[in-house]
């Protein structure tokens, strides 16, 4: 049966505070004719804005708290009281993907380069993981056999495909001197490898749904950002900005070509959505959270810790970061720079901790700890945003962070020990923000409109009605019907379907019972919490 | 499928390596005799952390096993170890298994 057809190209960190610039100046000519024909407004991402959480709610249609992926690492509490990091992945999402949901009813899918998708779940299609490094990606590849084919490409190194993580850390930790030009061309030759890729299957096994992440804007726009946002451009830039600039500028250009081939390659026929999982905006201060922490008796450094490299996120390797927290005698910490969240350890056997009875005292004067803390240099509050995840009177998915903070200047933590709480960086850098974007165009999207913002969690919902697959009622997001041809609206009446199947198996799930979540409610509404 | 929980250590073993010449397989490596329980993965097989990540993945999955309490083998007094031979691994997984 032929069936429609959609494509989804996941532009990782894309944003229109940059993209709008790049198209009105010539830099991306294909984009900009692509939105004109079509319709586009921003996409507001995950409470923290971060790859992992925002690209699995994109393509299960569920929160973080439901699929359980909240950063790329989850902490594990050790019988003696200290802290293990796990790497998440494919098996660890609790919720159905659209890849699942369209086998179920008859479709194919491909899906490229997402975050999370090793070991690669058996769908009816093709399905390469990303963030994979060159060692493993045979590993991370469906079906067997998929990767022996690539190999053999004539004109194509398979390991442009990869991620190294050692270079990949360095979007928070920095370069070194005369890395840069190098950086700028790894990043478009990875992207340029997916597109070509994904045209191959395109043209070699057409399925009903292909999807495809470039992950390069997000990797420039970290270290970058000074040299892209129009409004931090120098008056009179040296010879090297403008050089890291025009290259920069070619990055993009080469970014739009991709798209280009990519919906050239789809066809006309072929609805295409364009997304990303956050948007991007610049940071311009360091927040050391477990120093901030350790200064209010939360966390103890070990004797042995130093203070962190100036600007530094995190240390060069996690474990060497874990030895440096004496953790029988601390009871909150945060785990990772891009999880921006405190963890706070619960009392178990002989394990150091805050008792369950505890617990709701504790977690709320932290909470207001960390909103009354004001920037000693000039007064002003640094924690903009704490939410208490577990405070909410709604199930969650464990790990979940006790506290997700939002910081004043939108950026990571830093997890390192440090003399100083808050330090300003020496140049703007590029950090995420909560607005990313959505540009679709086809034959059932309407044309040339602007419209309010959609949710991620609308995404899959959206590919699914494209499909012509019942919206499964479980999703949380709806069918964007202001994105569509209303003149096709009327043809195609959006089918709502069964629940999505579950994924992973529970870990250990907490979930509060209709009495502890009344007591819960009306606690927090005597403090004044609620109204 | 065999019964993980009556597997030997002998059996425990060829699964192990059999785990770690299928994921190396594309590494270029030169291993005079093969991997063998004597084998160390950072020192022979130049393994570094992801590497680690990945060869619990492959385990659990040979194994039908999630959730193996790794981080028992790979920390010690609270600090990581340095290195892990394969008959660490081997002597780790026959002892889990049975219990897990």
């Amino acid at each position: 049966m032929n069936y429609d057809k959609a494509l989804m190209i996941g532009l990782d960190g894309a944003t229109f505070a940059l993209l709008k610039p790049l198209m009105g100046n010539g830099v991306m000519p294909f984009l900009r004719r692509f939105m004109q024909e079509g319709v586009h407004g921003d996409l507001l991402s995950t409470r923290n804005p971060l790859t992992p959480p925002a690209w699995i709610s994109m393509i299960t249609g569920r929160s973080p708290h439901v699929h359980g992926i909240y950063d790329f690492l989850r902490p594990a509490t050790l019988e003696d009281g200290s802290v293990f990091l796990k790497v998440n992945d494919s098996r660890y999402i609790r919720s159905e993907t659209i890849w699942s949901i369209a086998q179920r009813n008859g479709r194919r899918a491909t899906s490229l380069n997402f975050y999370g998708m090793s070991p690669p779940p058996p769908i009816d299609g093709y399905l390469i993981s990303g963030f994979v490094p060159w060692k493993h990606l045979r590993h991370a590849m469906h079906p067997t056999g998929l990767f022996d084919t690539i190999k053999q490409m004539p004109d194509f190194d398979y390991k442009n495909l990869a991620m190294d993580i050692g270079e990949e850390k360095k979007c928070v930790q920095g370069l070194l001197e005369g890395e840069h030009e190098d950086w700028i061309k790894l990043q478009s030759d990875r992207d340029t490898a997916w597109t070509q890729i994904c045209c191959r299957l395109m043209e070699s096994d057409r399925t009903d749904l292909t999807a495809v992440v470039l992950d390069g804007p997000d990797k420039i726009q970290h270290l970058f950002w000074r040299f892209v946002d129009p409004v931090l451009q120098p008056p009179d830039p040296d010879p090297w900005f403008t050089r890291i600039r025009d290259l920069c500028l070619g990055f993009y250009r080469q970014l739009d070509a991709n798209i280009e081939r990519l919906a050239g390659e789809a066809g006309p026929d072929t609805d295409v959505i364009l997304t990303s999982d956050h948007g991007f905006g610049a940071t311009t201060e360091v927040v050391y959270i477990n120093e901030w922490l350790a200064r209010h008796g939360y966390l103890r450094w070990r004797d042995s810790a130093e203070h962190g490299e100036t600007g530094k996120l995190t240390a060069d390797h996690m474990k060497e970061h874990l030895g440096m927290v004496d953790w029988r005698n601390s009871v909150a910490y945060c785990p990772t720079p891009s999880s921006n969240a405190i963890y706070i350890k619960r009392a178990s056997g002989s394990s150091p901790g805050v008792k369950e009875s505890e617990y709701l005292t504790f977690c709320l004067k932290l909470r207001q700890q960390l909103l009354d803390y004001r920037d000693p240099a000039n007064g002003e509050p640094v924690f903009v945003g704490v939410d208490a995840n577990k405070l909410e009177g709604t199930p969650y998915v464990e790990p979940s962070p006790d506290i997700t903070l939002r910081l004043r200047d939108g950026g990571f933590v830093s997890i390192l020990k440090s003399t100083d709480i808050v330090v300003p960086r020496k140049h703007p850098d590029g950090t995420h923000r909560p607005n990313g974007i959505f540009i679709a165009r086809g034959p059932r999207i309407r044309r040339g409109a602007e419209i309010k913002a959609l949710n991620l969690l609308d995404i899959a919902p959206l590919l699914l009605h494209l499909l012509g697959i019942p919206v499964p009622g479980d999703l949380e997001g709806r069918v964007p019907v202001e994105a569509l041809d209303e003149r096709l609206l009327g043809q195609k009446s959006i089918k709502r379907g069964n629940a999505t199947v579950a994924a992973a198996a529970a870990d250990n799930d907490r979930q509060p019972t209709p009495e502890q979540r009344e007591a819960l409610l009306r606690q927090l509404r005597l403090l004044g919490y609620m109204e | 499928m065999t019964s993980t929980a009556t597997l030997s250590k002998a059996d425990v073993e060829s699964r192990v390596i059999a785990v770690l010449n299928d994921m190396t397989a594309d590494w270029d490596l030169e291993i005079n005799g093969g991997i063998g329980p004597n084998v160390r993965l950072m020192r022979d097989l130049f393994f570094e952390s992801i590497d680690v990540v990945q060869l619990v993945v492959s385990l659990e999955q040979n194994l039908n096993c999630k959730g193996i309490p790794f981080e028992r083998l790979f920390m010690r007094d609270g600090d990581y170890v340095e290195d892990l031979q394969v008959s660490e691994i081997v002597e780790f997984l026959h002892a889990q298994i049975g219990t897990h």
